[in-house]
C-alpha cells in the first residue's frame, strides 16, 4: 500500500497540482517550479499525476467505423436540414414535410389512436367474420375515408400520411387500405402509408407485416421493423421527410424498390436490408473515390477525370463530390 | 486516407475554417455542418465516449451537431477556439442528459462495482484506471477527462462547462484524488 504516497508531508505539495491546473501567479508558479527541482516528494507527486494523466489518455475507446461516423453524419444533415427548414423557410411542401415528422414522432411518443373506427353494425347478420379494431392516425391534411364491405374493412387513402394499427383475430374481416396505384393489406399489425402525387411513397411496418399489391409489380410483404419506398427516381418529398427521421438516406441509386429498416433510434447496429445496402452503397463510393484519387496521383488525368465525372454520376451527392469536383479541374 | 494535394483553396488555420464554417451554418448553410462534422466529429466521439460511455456517444455528438445547427451565430471567437466551443456544447449535453439519467446511471455503476473488486491482477492499471474514470461522479469525469485526455486549460473548461474556474480546479483535484486512491488500491 501506498498510504504514504496519499497524504504527503511537505506543505508545498499542494503547489503541485496548483502549477499544473494554472491556480497560481507567475512569480509563484517559477516559485514552485523551482521547489519542485529540490523536493523528491513533490517531484514523485508530479510524477504521479503525469503518470495518471497518460494513463488516462490510455483508456482504450474503440473507434467508430468509418460507416458509422458516415451515418452518423447522415442522420445530422438529415435531421438538422428538417428542422432548419421548419424554421425558416415555410414553404407548402416543407411545411408537409415537417408535419409529416411530427406525425411520426407523435406515434413514437405513443399518442396514438387519434380516430378510431368503430366497427360496423352491419356485421351482426354474418357472425363467421367480426370487425378487427382499427385505430388510425392521419396526418394533418390526409384525405382518407373508410368503408366497412361484407368481408373487408376498407380504408381509401387518397393522399397524406396514415398510420394505422389494427387488431385482429382469425375470424376478423380483412383490412385493405386502397391507395390510387393498389392496396395493402394488413395482416394484423401497426403499420403507416405514405401516399403523394397520385402514388404510394413508403408502407412502413412497426408490428406483424403486410401485403403490398401496386399496379404493375409483383406483391411485397414488408414484415415488422421494415419499409418500402417508392424508388428515389420519382418526386418524392413527403417520403424524403421520413427518410430524414426514420432512417439513413440511401443515396446509392437503386433502381428497385427496397424494403428497408426503419430503426429509428439506432440504425447504426441494426443488421437490416437498409443498413447493408447502405454499407455496401459507401463501400462502392470510397472504392470509386479512391479509384480517381489513385489515378491523379499517378498522374493519369485523362483517367482520373473520367474517374471523377463516373463518380458523380453515380453518387451525386455522395460525400466527396467536392473532393472530386476538384479532380476534375486538374 | 487524405488528399493535401487537392487543396486548392488558399491555406487557412484551422480556427479560420471553422470560424468561418460556422458563420456559414449561421446562414442555414448546412454542407458547412457536414464541414465541422468531418474535422470534429471523431475526436468528439472519443470524448464523449470518454466522458460519458460508448453507448452514448453517438446520441450526444448528433444532438451536439443538431444544437450547433441552431446557436452557431452564438459563436464569437472571442471565447475561445471554435472546437473548444464544440467541445464545450459536448460536455454540457452529456451533463444535462447524465442529470437526468443520473439515477440510473449510479445503479449500474454500482452493479459494476460489485464485480470489479474480485478482479486481482497486477498489470492492468489500465483496466484499473478505466474503472476508476468509470466510478468518478460525472461531474469529476468530465473535467478530467477535458484536462488531462484532451488538454484543455482549466480557464477554458470553466468556459466550456459555464461554471466559475474555482469549481473546475476543485472537481479536478477531488478526481485525480478519487483515480489515485482507486488506481493505487487495486494495483498494490
Ligand atoms: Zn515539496
Amino acid at each position: 500500500m501506498s498510504d504514504d504516497a496519499k497524504e504527503p508531508s511537505c506543505a508545498r505539495s499542494w503547489e503541485v497540482e496548483a502549477v499544473r491546473d494554472g491556480r497560481l501567479l507567475a512569480a509563484n508558479e517559477s516559485a514552485a517550479v523551482r521547489h519542485l527541482g529540490e523536493c523528491a516528494e513533490c517531484r514523485k507527486l508530479s510524477g504521479d499525476f503525469d503518470r495518471l494523466g497518460l494513463l488516462l489518455r490510455e483508456v482504450e475507446v474503440s473507434p467508430d467505423s468509418d460507416v458509422a461516423v458516415r451515418r452518423l453524419r447522415q442522420r445530422i444533415l438529415a435531421q438538422a436540414d428538417a428542422e432548419l427548414t421548419g424554421r425558416s423557410r415555410p414553404s407548402h411542401a416543407r411545411t408537409r414535410k415537417i408535419s409529416l415528422i411530427a406525425a411520426f414522432f407523435m406515434i413514437l411518443a405513443g399518442s396514438f389512436a387519434a380516430f378510431r373506427l368503430l366497427p360496423s353494425p352491419t356485421l351482426a347478420h354474418r357472425p363467421q367474420t367480426t370487425a378487427a379494431t382499427v385505430d388510425a392516425l392521419a396526418e394533418g391534411n390526409t384525405h382518407w375515408s373508410r368503408q366497412t364491405e361484407t368481408d373487408v374493412e376498407r380504408i381509401d387513402l387518397d393522399d397524406g400520411t396514415l398510420r394505422l394499427r389494427v387488431q385482429r383475430t382469425q375470424s376478423s374481416k380483412r383490412v385493405i387500405v386502397r391507395v390510387p396505384d393498389g392496396e395493402i393489406e394488413d395482416v394484423g399489425t401497426v403499420f403507416y402509408v405514405v401516399v403523394a402525387h397520385g402514388a404510394t411513397q413508403a408502407v412502413g411496418v412497426d408490428e406483424g407485416e403486410v401485403v403490398i399489391r401496386l399496379k404493375g409489380a409483383n406483391p411485397l410483404v414488408v414484415t415488422a421493423g421494415h419499409r418500402w419506398q417508392r424508388p428515389s427516381d420519382s418526386v418524392t418529398v413527403p417520403v424524403e421527410s421520413l427518410k430524414s427521421s426514420a432512417m439513413p438516406l440511401g443515396k446509392g441509386a437503386d433502381p428497385e424498390p427496397t424494403l428497408a429498416s426503419r430503426s429509428t433510434t439506432n440504425p447504426g447496429t441494426s443488421d437490416s436490408v437498409s443498413s447493408r445496402t447502405e454499407r455496401a452503397n459507401a463501400e462502392r463510393e470510397d472504392r470509386a473515390y479512391l479509384h480517381a484519387i489513385r489515378l491523379l496521383r499517378e498522374g493519369k488525368h485523362t483517367e482520373a477525370k473520367a474517374a471523377a465525372k463516373e463518380y458523380l454520376r453515380s453518387f451525386p451527392d455522395g460525400f466527396r463530390r467536392e473532393e472530386i469536383g476538384q479532380v476534375l479541374q486538374y | 486516407m487524405t488528399v493535401p494535394a487537392l487543396r486548392l483553396v488558399p491555406k487557412l488555420t484551422p480556427q479560420a475554417v471553422d470560424t468561418v464554417a460556422l458563420g456559414r451554418v449561421a446562414n442555414g448553410d448546412l454542407s458547412a455542418l457536414g464541414e465541422l462534422y468531418d474535422r470534429h466529429a471523431r475526436a468528439l466521439l472519443r470524448f464523449a465516449s470518454r466522458a460519458a460511455g460508448q453507448h452514448e456517444a453517438e446520441d450526444v455528438i448528433q444532438a451536439t451537431f443538431l444544437k450547433v445547427a441552431k446557436v452557431a451565430s452564438t459563436y464569437d471567437g472571442r471565447s475561445g477556439t471554435a472546437r473548444s466551443w464544440l467541445y464545450g456544447i459536448t460536455a454540457r449535453l452529456i451533463q444535462e442528459r447524465h442529470r437526468s439519467l443520473a439515477r440510473f446511471a449510479r445503479a449500474v455503476l454500482r452493479l459494476g462495482e460489485a464485480s470489479a473488486h474480485a478482479f486481482t491482477a497486477t498489470d492492468a492499471h489500465r483496466l484499473d484506471i478505466d474503472r476508476g474514470l468509470r466510478r468518478l461522479s460525472d461531474a469529476k469525469r468530465m473535467v478530467i477527462v477535458l484536462a488531462e485526455v484532451e488538454g484543455y486549460t482549466c480557464d477554458e473548461i470553466a468556459l466550456m462547462l459555464k461554471v466559475p474556474i474555482g469549481t473546475i480546479w476543485t472537481r479536478l483535484h477531488h478526481a485525480r484524488k478519487d483515480l489515485r486512491a482507486f488506481y493505487e488500491g487495486t494495483s498494490s
